[in-house]
């Protein structure tokens, strides 16, 4: 056996922070009704999104915590800045773009990712979307791919119809926050049988201490068409605990193929509390694929509401949690509709005393007959002090639905260390191949680069885990 | 005494009550707590499922929690009817406890079988070290709290050390009444290496047409010392109009081994709750448990194993076929704890859906904090198989029979593991009989020749959890 050397991920590196004074709007700490208004006024918009803040921090106040889940009690909503933008004009192209910020996507090796494959680009900073890029061709098939601020000014009638249909803020507590003091994110509309071949594509940031990013992305995919857009992130560490509670709505009409990518590595600080939901109507098909490796907490169950006939979803879910991280994640399908399937599939590791957690829900309401289901997730513990729960909901009001559901949860077989050693790999290499092929249904839905991130960055977490 | 309303149980009624039993003062201390704490306590414990908590409809208002004496003669004749050579049985008509007369043999070696009122009365001391260390403590649960507040019947089980007992021990519980309650806590302890079997029935001679709401509160708990064995069999079909709420734990030192085997048929709401300790290395524990629905029952269940010695191994599997308006809700989950090293868990919910209005809620949870486990888990909402059904009427064997057959085969792996012939025949016949719609006690005591050709007999070591392709 090989001697036990701690190595855990560096992220001093990606500990770059940049002065605070050329922050525009700079908002003093903590959550008032006047607050939310000047955030509305800075915006510039309209009556009814202003009442639509008011009513959703009312109810912020009114909902309690919830008790299930991680521990939240140590949020502090007083403590957190509730908006932030770093410059008021936004850019074009990429010369437009500030300095500092772009001295910071070249840290992460953003840019590169991006010019190879992307077609659109909005990449978020802070809490607005600073750099944005439309390919032409895109536009010309009457795409539109905003941020969502712009949206609600440019295209305000299709967003009014659409927005806080899927997530209301009544929903819960952290849809309620975001709904009140929500700031950038993506808009993507896509017209009736229109095919986006390139995923679209923005990165996330978070930057100011104790700050948090309220994002608000709003995906319609009209009759038809075919979208696949992509989301990572990456952030600096803090010493006190961030927030981020993004709202994600996804909307695809009769036919329309979304799918949604996340690859989350918030760092060891975050809480990360996002509410993702999708509503499928007939023939359509949504996938989410969703990667979360960083934060101190995330509590994330993307759903997805199948409401028409032969509705198709696909929830693909990973979860790494390492020390003092606690992954609750999960996801949800509903079944409302007949001829209706959908297959869950999550898988997530814990080490060095991490904690994962699958929370799920499969419904299937009284009248979707036909409805057939798979669930199966997977947990693997590297070691003794980590733990991991697994909490499946099921609830089936038809009679002639096919639903499965299976879990494992296990510790990497000596046999299988073994083979690989005795073919030359040293222990190090063949623990992280094991965990690279546990994760493989995840990484072989993810584009090239992503995947390759991935995996180095899933050797490097298992640096040290040998012992 | 001679009423009791749920409602009115205050801290002087309990002690009023207390005494006419003749009870000592740590007892009668014991059922105030426990009375205190069923106040207190909110319907579910576990905010995993706060969600489905729910008794409307289980109206404990009205119900007395004083028995209607039953008639010696009706004694007489169902005696007569479920009295078997093969097992011991003492049995409970309402209030009335008839204990069996057990064989020198047995008492000899220092075996008690008996009701354990007399138990308590006989052993004060031993039963006060008992109570203080349940395993089921009046915190854990409203309803075992209820129930340890007004128990008044059931049984007291001990076999001493190296004793293996082939005989069952049977408890057979026959309640008719309307608006009324029985509270019955049973206390079993298996002493080092001894082995035996315990089968609970619970019957009603009248299955439907009540129509005031009763009541059942069953409380069981089995001490298993180290290498002993115990099976716990326990069949359930009490009339239509019962409420039930069962709670069933036991707790294994080294290397012992429970098989719980539980048949769910009668009642209107029932609430179960069955859970597996295994505190000593190399403990076994198999929670096995079947649910049949039919009209408008309502099945909360809950079926836990928890690991906490190293080598442990449990299994929990829950089958539930629900018919036409009937709910059912398993909930379970295997925990297993930071020393439970090298253990091996396995959780199974299968649900058989045969009504558009029928519904079925699967939860199987796992809860684990160390890496030597083996730990899966599965759940499935299925129809009966078309293929079976076919295969079955291509041997011509007509279509409802076929279907009767595999409904029936669908119960098997728990069903088969009732170590006494008789009476899995009396529960496949029960099903059976739920099957067709039929509600009657005393057809479910005539056994049709003709299922004894499809069942053969003496191949019940099966071994349902082994065959799972996880386990290759």
């Amino acid at each position: 056996m090989a001697t036990k050397q701690v190595v855990d991920i560096d992220y001093t590196k990606y500990n770059f922070r940049d002065s605070d004074e050329s922050y525009e709007y700079k908002f003093p700490k903590g959550l008032t009704r006047e607050v939310v208004e000047r955030i509305s006024k800075i915006k510039k918009e309209p009556d009814w999104m202003r009442e639509f803040r008011l009513r959703s921090y009312d109810h912020f106040l009114k909902r309690p915590l919830p008790m299930w889940g991680g521990e939240l009690t140590r949020l502090k909503f007083d403590d957190m800045v509730y908006y932030a933008s770093p410059t008021e004009k936004k850019s074009r192209s990429w010369e437009d773009v500030p300095p500092y910020i772009k001295d910071t996507f070249d840290k992460l090796g953003i840019p590169e990712a991006e010019r190879k494959f992307l077609g659109g680009v909005g990449a978020q900073y802070e809490s607005e979307v600073v750099y944005h890029s439309l390919r032409e061709d895109l536009a010309k098939k009457g795409v539109l791919f905003t941020d969502t601020d712009t949206a609600l000014r440019e295209y305000p009638e299709i967003f009014k119809k659409h927005f806080a249909t899927v997530v209301p803020p009544e929903d819960n507590k952290f849809a309620a926050l975001n709904s009140a003091v929500w700031s950038g994110g993506s808009f993507i509309y896509v017209p009736e049988g229109v095919s986006v071949d390139v995923p679209l594509q923005a990165y996330f940031r978070i930057n100011t201490a104790n700050m948090g990013q309220f994002e608000r992305t709003l995906i319609i995919a009209d009759k038809n068409s075919r979208i696949h857009y992509i989301e990572g992130c990456t952030a600096p560490i803090y010493s006190t605990e961030s927030l981020h509670s993004a709202v994600v709505e996804i909307i695809a009409k009769p036919g329309a193929h979304v799918r949604y990518t996340t690859i989350q590595n918030w760092s060891n600080d975050v809480y990360n509390l996002v509410t993702k939901r999708a509503y499928a109507y007939a023939d359509s098909t949504v996938e989410w694929v969703d990667g979360n490796l960083g934060s101190k907490l995330t509590m994330k169950y993307p759903s997805i509401y199948l409401l028409g006939p032969r509705a198709k979803g696909e929830i693909l879910s990973v979860a790494f949690a390492g020390k003092g991280q606690h992954q609750d994640a999960g996801g949800k399908v509903v079944h409302m509709a007949p001829y209706t399937t959908s297959r869950i599939t999550s898988k997530s590791i814990s080490k060095a005393g991490g904690r994962t957690t699958y929370r799920g829900l499969l419904h299937v309401a009284k009248g979707a007959t036909g409805v057939k289901s798979t669930v199966r997730c997977d947990a693997l513990l590297m070691d003794e002090i980590s733990r991991t729960d697994t909490y499946p909901y099921n609830e089936i009001n038809a009679d002639d639905a096919t639903i499965t559901h299976e879990a494992t949860v296990g510790k990497i077989g000596e046999d299988q260390l073994f083979y690989l050693m005795s073919r030359g790999l040293s222990e190090q290499e063949a623990l992280s191949m094991i965990v690279m092929g546990f994760m493989e249904p995840f990484t072989k839905e993810l584009p090239m680069e992503y995947a390759i991130e991935l995996n180095r960055l899933i050797q490097m977490e298992m640096a040290g885990s040998v012992g | 005494m001679s009423e009791l309303m749920i409602t009115q149980a205050t801290d002087e009624s309990i002690e009023t009550f207390s005494k006419a039993r003749q009870e000592p003062t740590w007892l009668q201390e014991f059922r105030a707590k426990s009375l205190k704490l069923f106040l207190e306590l909110p319907v579910e414990l576990s905010n995993l499922y706060t969600k489905y908590a729910d008794l409307t409809g289980v109206n404990l208002e009205s119900i007395n929690t004083v028995l209607p004496e039953p008639k010696p003669l009706e004694i007489e004749a169902i005696r007569n009817k479920l009295e078997t050579k093969a097992a011991l049985t003492i049995y409970q008509f309402g209030p009335k406890t008839i204990c069996p007369v057990l064989p020198e043999a047995l008492k000899k070696e220092g075996v008690i079988f008996t009701d354990i009122e007399t138990a308590i009365h006989n052993d004060p001391e031993i039963f006060r070290t008992y109570f203080l260390e349940k395993a089921i403590q009046p915190e854990d649960d409203k309803f075992g709290a209820l129930n340890g507040a007004l128990f008044t019947s059931g049984i007291y089980l001990y076999v001493p050390k190296g004793i293996e007992i082939i005989v069952p021990f049977r408890h057979v519980t026959m309640l008719d009444a309307e608006g009324c309650g029985l509270f019955s806590q049973n206390a079993i302890i298996a002493d080092n290496r001894s082995k035996f079997t315990i089968v609970e029935e619970l019957y009603s001679k009248q299955l439907t047409g009540q129509t005031k709401k009763s009541m059942y509160s069953g409380l069981s708990e089995v001490h298993l010392r180290e290498g002993a064995e115990v099976t716990y069999a326990s069949i359930n079909n009490l009339a239509s109009n019962v409420n039930i709420f069962s709670n069933k734990k036991s707790v294994g030192a080294k290397d012992s081994k429970i098989v719980w085997s539980s048949a769910l048929l009668g009642g209107a709401y029932i609430r179960s709750r069955l859970e597996s300790v295994m505190e000593g290395s190399g403990a076994t524990s198999e929670n096995i448990e079947v649910v049949f629905g039919a009209g408008t029952q309502r099945f909360d269940t809950v079926s836990n194993i928890t690991h906490i010695g190293e080598n442990t191994t449990g299994h929990a599997i829950s089958k539930g076929v629900v018919k036409d308006q009937a709910r059912a809700l398993f909930k379970g989950m295997i925990r297993i704890e930071k020393n439970a090293k090298n253990s091996r868990a396995y959780l199974a919910e299968h649900g058989m859906i045969l009504g558009k209005e029928a519904l079925a809620d699967a939860i199987p949870g796992l809860e684990i904090e160390t890496n030597e486990v083996k730990a899966t888990h599965s759940a499935s909402v299925a129809q009966i198989n078309e293929e079976e059904t076919f295969y079955l009427m291509a041997r011509g064997i007509p279509e409802n029979d076929a279907k009767k057959l595999i409904i029936v085969g669908f119960f098997e792996p728990v069903v088969e593991r009732i170590p006494v012939p008789e009476i899995a025949r009396r529960i496949r016949r029960i099903i059976d009989l739920k099957w067709t719609g039929i509600y009657d006690f005393y057809a479910s005591l005539t056994i049709p020749a003709i299922d004894d050709e499809y069942y053969e007999e003496g191949q019940k070591t099966r071994d349902i959890f082994e065959g799972h392709y996880k386990y290759r």
